[in-house]
């Protein structure tokens, strides 16, 4: 290996190190060799309203309860809003769920899904192979996984399920509009923008953050700085990380030049 | 043996090992595949790592065919390639830290360089992306059609339509085709 070649995986190691933490993905893209037709079959059960204009086959407005609410926005960002109803589909057959356009504020839709019994389900929007989600022996019965799909083309959209021979799963769908990513401060940009970040810079950067955590209601405590690497060990509280207090913090003040000591000080 | 979708998960986890697992083993073939497109192996260099750091900043957007980064690394290689210098901008401080590659490249890295190479940096990146998945790199319809993000069918159009450019611009240069080059059509 070259010594460029070197240096670039230490870098990207380092870039990785330096993340954080990680908003579960429990969504794991496979792609499957072969999508057949599959007739639909079922009938009309949903009904329309202003947002999910038609449930298409065997799929329901539901009224969910707040857990399934939690765990459906629990695939979008934090702080993302759900825009109208939740569509619920509990089926062993090919749906097509027609969601009409989106409405206004939305920036996508988020989806989850849930087996019910060993299998896989392709997922796709208007014709447009999406991914799947799979559950065999590794996952178990009840797992699953979400995200959230912007939206390119304008006008009706159509999200399908396509599970494999008998498998059965659950399926909840709704519109949601997530906030956006935070800009990083005037102050971060100014620490990046020679291209260095120094040790007052980060030291500097950290302290933003650590006010700015507790200008939004939560004491990080002491966190303590080590010399060798300089580096400031610290606990994100949950209910930071849940209420989004800690992506906008972290965002503004703190990320980039975090991610550029990291890297330049490994 | 892990796959990367398995590295990946491991990464998103905050193992930078695993991601160095998915670097170490498509960092080869995926210089191999940037230094078709580029002018230069310099280029080729910056156009492999921002396809790395690319991925890790669109982690949430990656996706993988059966279980594999690469198709979506060669994607996103092909669009840094159609402007190194846009991707390397948003990098720019870590590429510069990166030290300069010493030994010259390896003939085997620049052999094949010919008419048809020049004239496929002459595509649009739509028809240079099935180019370089169907045909340089052997990817099937289908893999190109996950990678891509696009219908299978829209695929075997655009590379169809994408061959023929190609072919009408050679027709008045060389005997060498690019699919001589890469051995099979």
């Amino acid at each position: 290996m070259t010594d460029r070649t070197t240096e670039l995986r230490r870098a990207l190691v380092a870039t990785v190190d330096a993340a954080p933490y990680e908003k579960p993905r429990p969504r794991r893209w496979v792609a499957v060799a072969a999508i057949a037709a599959f007739a639909v079959a079922g009938s009309v059960t949903g009904f329309a309203t202003a947002t999910v204009s038609q449930a298409s086959t065997g799929a329901a407005i539901d009224e969910p309860d707040d857990a399934t609410t939690a765990w459906v926005l629990s695939f979008a960002g934090p702080k993302s809003e759900l825009l109208g109803p939740i569509l619920h589909v509990d089926s062993t057959e090919s749906v097509d769920l027609a969601l009409g356009p989106a409405p206004v504020g939305a920036t996508g839709f988020v989806t989850a899904l849930s087996c019910e019994t060993f299998g896989t389900a392709n997922e796709f929007l208007n014709g447009k192979w999406l991914g799947s989600i799979g559950c065999n022996g590794d996952t178990g019965i009840g797992g699953g996984g979400g995200g959230v799909f912007a939206v390119s083309e304008a006008g009706n959209q159509t999200f399908r399920v396509e599970p494999s021979q008998g498998m059965r799963y659950q399926a909840w769908i709704a519109w949601v509009r997530e906030p956006p990513q935070p800009e990083p401060s005037a102050q971060q940009l100014l620490e990046l923008s020679d291209g260095v970040v120094t040790r007052d810079e980060y030291i500097a950067a950290f302290n933003r953050f650590i006010a700015c955590m507790a200008a939004g209601g939560y004491d990080m405590g002491e966190p303590t700085l080590t010399d060798t690497p300089t580096r400031f060990i610290y606990a994100i509280p949950g209910a930071a990380h849940t209420d989004g207090t800690d992506e906008f913090c972290y965002g503004t003040e703190f990320n980039q030049v975090d991610m550029e000591w990291q890297i330049s000080n490994p | 043996m892990t796959s990367d979708a398995d590295d990946w998960t491991q990464a998103l986890a905050g193992s930078g090992e695993a991601f160095g697992r998915i670097f170490d083993r498509h960092r080869d073939r995926l210089y191999r595949h940037s230094v078709r497109l580029v002018p230069s192996p310099t280029d080729a260099d910056d156009v492999v790592a921002v396809a790395f750091l690319e991925a890790w900043r669109k982690r949430a957007a990656v996706r993988f065919v059966d279980d594999s980064l690469l198709p979506w690394l060669l994607v996103a290689a092909t669009h840094s390639a159609q402007n190194v210098s846009r991707g390397a901008r948003r990098y720019r401080a870590l590429l510069a830290r990166l030290p300069a590659e010493a030994s010259v490249a390896d003939h085997a890295e620049t052999f094949g360089e010919g008419d048809a190479q020049r004239e496929l940096r002459t595509l649009s990146l739509p028809d240079r992306e099935v180019i370089v998945l169907c045909v340089l790199e052997g990817l099937s319809e289908r893999e190109a059609a996950t990678a891509l993000g696009v219908p299978p069918g829209t695929v075997k159009s655009r590379l169809s339509r994408a061959k023929a450019r190609l072919a009408r611009r050679l027709e008045a240069s060389t005997p060498t085709t690019l699919a001589e080059e890469a051995g099979h059509d």
